[in-house]
């Protein structure tokens, strides 16, 4: 009884109820006409999506720098590698690897330089974090409008200049993870196997790369800057490197979601990218200041079932979609709850 | 000497300079003439001052931006619904929306200000996720229960589906109502005097507050919670309240931009609102710690004013209008950056000088800033 | 404490009753001023040729025979004028809180005391252009 006491103490009550509600909701499924291999399979394929965006949230949090919501930057280097991609003609696998390369260059450079700001900010990274987001993403718009991009499959038809606002990958790189090694089951069921090796892949990269000597300086930093600083260890250097593997990873994140979606979006649609992340992980049992490979992997499936399911069922129930109100609420629930939780904030 | 003072107002006010350099270069090249941009600052103060000068009081009251005016705003709105619905016209219809909000926004303002207690240090942050989360919750109420549960008399504001709120709400019955309630005119530029009135009146209630006690306890608790705890002072009780005040005010505020504009989005009209408030404010010379009557009006004239003409200089410029656009937005998201920058700057400047000055013996652990209370943001 | 809780219910009610003056004096009704044959309150009252009608200080309007025109004012009490077949009836009424009233100009010069009376609204059968029931959180696009 106590260890069940204890379980529920840490991993939460909100946490719970989710869990709970998730799995009343693939139980209710069958009697709402919901197909469970349909529903499954969507959940696959979203976590697959969204687990490397939430992954980027690790590096940041265990040094101490909080939350990412600055994620925007790494999708930006993303984006950025995608179009290049596709601007020089490369298809297919090759494309895809180009993309990555060209992406966690730019991810690399941006990420420094948002971590040098971030160091001179201890305490506020979470606000000012958004606030760079969003002027980045809305200066990268100005900017998709003027490179000199040249690829018909990207451009404005009627004037020959400026990016459109969704670029479609098919030709390109759609689905190159995602069919690698797929397998069906029935009808309904895909399971899209490439991508779940794929972040299988880069989650041992980061649990790996968290215990050689520098990941542990890192983790040091966050949980206790001053013993941390008393061993030696360059405080502000770790938390550089923190951002830019973060951003790093947000870049490589947004490319596996976009070979999935099928599509490139640009102009607004980075603003609020990094809220589902950052919900994500919570909900994954991460705090400010501390975030593992199970926040990750619990978080995602947990909330991106709720996305899956709840359109299904809950429309099928009260013929009507909340899906959109109840992502909103449950998602910036999470990100409160955590929020609100007594930590020892780290200065 | 003088020169230390000359570059010390230019640092202190770099924004606003800034600002102003901006707009002088875009005006001419956005071909709006002067008079034209004259009336519609003046419209645009009479929307937005209200909203602004809301943001004031969390301010003094050490917490920081308060991205929470939304929930006000969100109040102000049912109220506006269920005016609308009930047909209420003139200013009967403003003043019943106002009395219907004023709970609705003492609630929410409660709830916000409990919220920010449990996560000092961190208020800015949790009072931008609380505004989505209530956002969540509005969109519950007003695109669900509205019109099924919640029974709506006038057929004709709900969606084809037989219940939810429809996506623009048109206030004809209320529109304008307060701005033309004293019209005013001089040499062909109109003034909405009332609303003007309104907001005077506004002004001399936050300065007649910070006399009082109440008002003087808030700026204590600003300057320093655990001072302000020693001497006796309800310090959570004070900061809830400092957000209700906030949260009521927006909600009149949110009412008064609204009957100005004459529809209602009901799904929009609030998201905007906090964001636009607080880079105006930014804009005007004011910073997380310390906000003046003056910066709201310069933040409002200047914000708006390079709103007004962003587009059409943009399209100048580059020959794009969209491009003028985004660099509205990328300005407005940079300003509220910057502003956060300098002051988390300057915070840490402090602390690391009175850090250094005490080092020498009993140095205060590091992750505690003076005592028990965490300032904002 | 006694005194205090007293003065609080005491303001609440000021209140609330001015609310309800706000709610009665701001109400806006529809009036729709018909110039056709009715049977109100059991009487029937036949059309008469081109009629003016003045309510309130609104301006005055003419109404044809079989036609049927439409006023908005605000608030309980009112002032009608109307004159057609040489004769010019004024009275003052008193709207109750219904949303909109059927006027039947006859009857109002035949000098019937049941000259109005409150419509029920028909739900709008007009075709709703608002496609865009979900308002996402602003940008946001989740594939499905």
């Amino acid at each position: 009884m106590n260890r069940l006491k204890q379980f529920i103490t840490d991993f939460g009550w909100p946490r719970i109820i989710i869990a709970l509600f998730l799995i009343s909701l693939f139980f209710a499924a069958p009697f709402v006409d919901v197909r469970i291999d349909t529903s499954f399979s969507d959940l696959f394929n979203r976590f697959g999506m969204n687990a490397v965006l939430v992954l980027a949230m690790v590096p940041m949090v265990q040094s101490g720098c909080g939350l990412n919501f600055g994620l925007p930057l790494g999708v930006i280097a993303g984006l950025l590698g995608s179009t290049l991609s596709i601007e020089m003609g490369m298809t297919g696998t090759a494309g895809f690897a180009m993309a990555i390369a060209i992406a966690c260059l730019f991810a690399m450079v941006l990420g420094y330089g948002y971590g040098k700001l971030l160091n001179r900010v201890k305490g506020d990274e979470m606000m000012i974090a958004t606030y760079v987001g969003f002027s980045s993403v809305a200066f990268m718009s100005i900017l998709w409008l003027l490179l000199p991009f040249k690829s018909p499959t990207m451009v404005w038809g009627f004037a020959g200049k400026g990016l459109r606002t969704t670029i479609s990958l098919e030709g390109f790189w759609s689905h190159i993870l995602n069919d690698f090694l797929a397998f069906r089951i029935g009808e309904n069921f895909v399971f899209p196997t490439g991508m779940i090796l794929f972040f299988a892949v880069i989650c041992l990269l980061v649990w790996s790369f968290m215990h050689t000597k520098t990941g542990t300086a890192l983790t040091a930093v966050g949980s206790n800057p001053e013993f941390a600083r008393a061993s030696g260890i360059d405080v502000n250097r770790m938390r550089t490197i923190s951002v830019v593997f973060s951003t790093m990873l947000g870049a490589v994140g947004i490319l596996v979601y976009q070979q999935s979606f099928g599509f490139i979006q640009l102009y607004n649609a980075p603003f609020y990218m990094a809220f589902p992340a950052v919900a994500a992980i919570l909900l994954g049992g991460a705090s400010v200041n501390k975030a593992s490979m199970v926040n990750v992997i619990v978080g995602t499936l947990l909330f991106q079932g709720i996305l899956t399911m709840t359109p299904s069922v809950i429309n099928s129930v009260l013929k009507t979609d909340m899906s959109e109100v109840i992502r909103i609420i449950v998602s910036n629930g999470m990100i409160l709850y955590a929020l609100t939780r007594r930590t020892k904030v780290s200065k | 000497m003088n020169q230390s003072k000359t570059t010390r107002f230019l640092i202190n006010n770099a924004v606003t300079i800034l600002f102003v350099i901006l707009s002088i270069m875009s005006i001419p090249l956005s071909g709006y003439s002067l008079p034209y941009l004259f009336q519609e600052i003046l419209t645009r103060l009479g929307r937005n001052m209200f909203l602004v000068l809301s943001l004031l009081i969390p301010i003094i009251a050490g917490m920081g931006l308060n991205f929470g005016i939304v929930l006000g705003a969100m109040a102000g709105q049912i109220g506006l619904i269920l005016v609308s619905d009930w047909n209420i016209l003139g200013m009967q219809g403003i003043l019943l929306a106002a009395i219907i909000g004023t709970p609705i926004s003492v609630f929410l303002g409660w709830i916000c200000g409990s919220v920010m207690n449990r996560a000092k240090g961190r208020e800015m942050v949790t009072s931008y996720i609380l505004g989505f989360f209530i956002d969540g919750l509005y969109q519950l109420v007003v695109l669900y229960l509205m019109g099924s549960l919640i029974p709506v008399l006038n057929r004709a504001l709900v969606l084809s589906r037989g219940y939810g709120i429809r996506n623009a709400v048109n206030l004809v019955g209320i529109r304008q109502v307060l701005d033309n309630l004293l019209p005013l005119q001089i040499a062909g530029v109109r003034i909405p005097l009332a609303t003007y009135l309104v907001i005077a009146a506004l002004c001399l209630f936050i300065v007649w507050f910070r006399k009082t006690k109440l008002g003087q306890d808030l700026r204590a608790v600003g300057q320093d919670m655990g001072t302000a705890e020693a001497a006796g002072i309800p310090v959570e009780r004070t900061r809830i309240i400092a957000i209700i005040i906030s949260t009521v005010l927006a909600c009149y505020g949110q009412i008064i931009f609204l009957q100005n504009l004459g529809t209602l989005n009901t799904y929009n009209s609030h998201t905007q609102t906090g964001m636009f408030a607080i880079a105006a404010l930014l804009i005007g010379g004011a910073s997380v710690v310390k906000a003046t009557i003056p910066n709201a009006f310069i933040g409002v004239i200047l914000f708006h004013l390079l709103f007004i003409v962003s587009p059409m200089a943009g399209k100048e410029l580059v020959g794009s209008a969209q491009i003028g656009e985004y660099f509205r937005q990328f300005i407005s998201f940079g300003i509220i950056a910057v502003a956060l920058v300098l002051h988390a700057w300057r915070r840490r400047n402090e602390a690391e000088q009175s850090r250094s000055l005490l080092r020498g013996g009993g140095a205060r652990q590091e992750g505690q800033s003076r005592t028990a209370g965490i300032k904002e943001d | 404490m006694l005194r205090k809780l007293f003065i609080r219910i005491l303001l609440l009610g000021a209140v609330v009753a001015f609310s309800v003056f706000l709610f009665s004096s701001g109400k806006g009704h529809t009036l729709l001023l018909d110039n056709k044959t009715a049977t109100m309150g059991g009487h029937e009252h036949a059309a008469v040729s081109a009629v003016t009608v003045t309510v309130d200080s609104l301006k005055p309007v003419k109404i044809l025979p079989g036609e049927r025109d439409l006023v908005v004012v605000k608030g309980v009490h009112h002032r009608i004028t109307v004159s057609g077949a040489g004769v010019t009836v004024e009275k003052r009424f008193e709207l109750p809180f219904e949303d909109m009233f059927l006027c039947s100009m006859p009857a109002l010069l035949d000098g019937d005391d049941a000259w109005f009376e409150a419509k029920r609204p028909e739900a709008p059968k007009a075709a709703d252009d608002s496609n865009k029931e979900e308002v996402p959180v602003a940008g946001e696009i989740l594939p499905l």
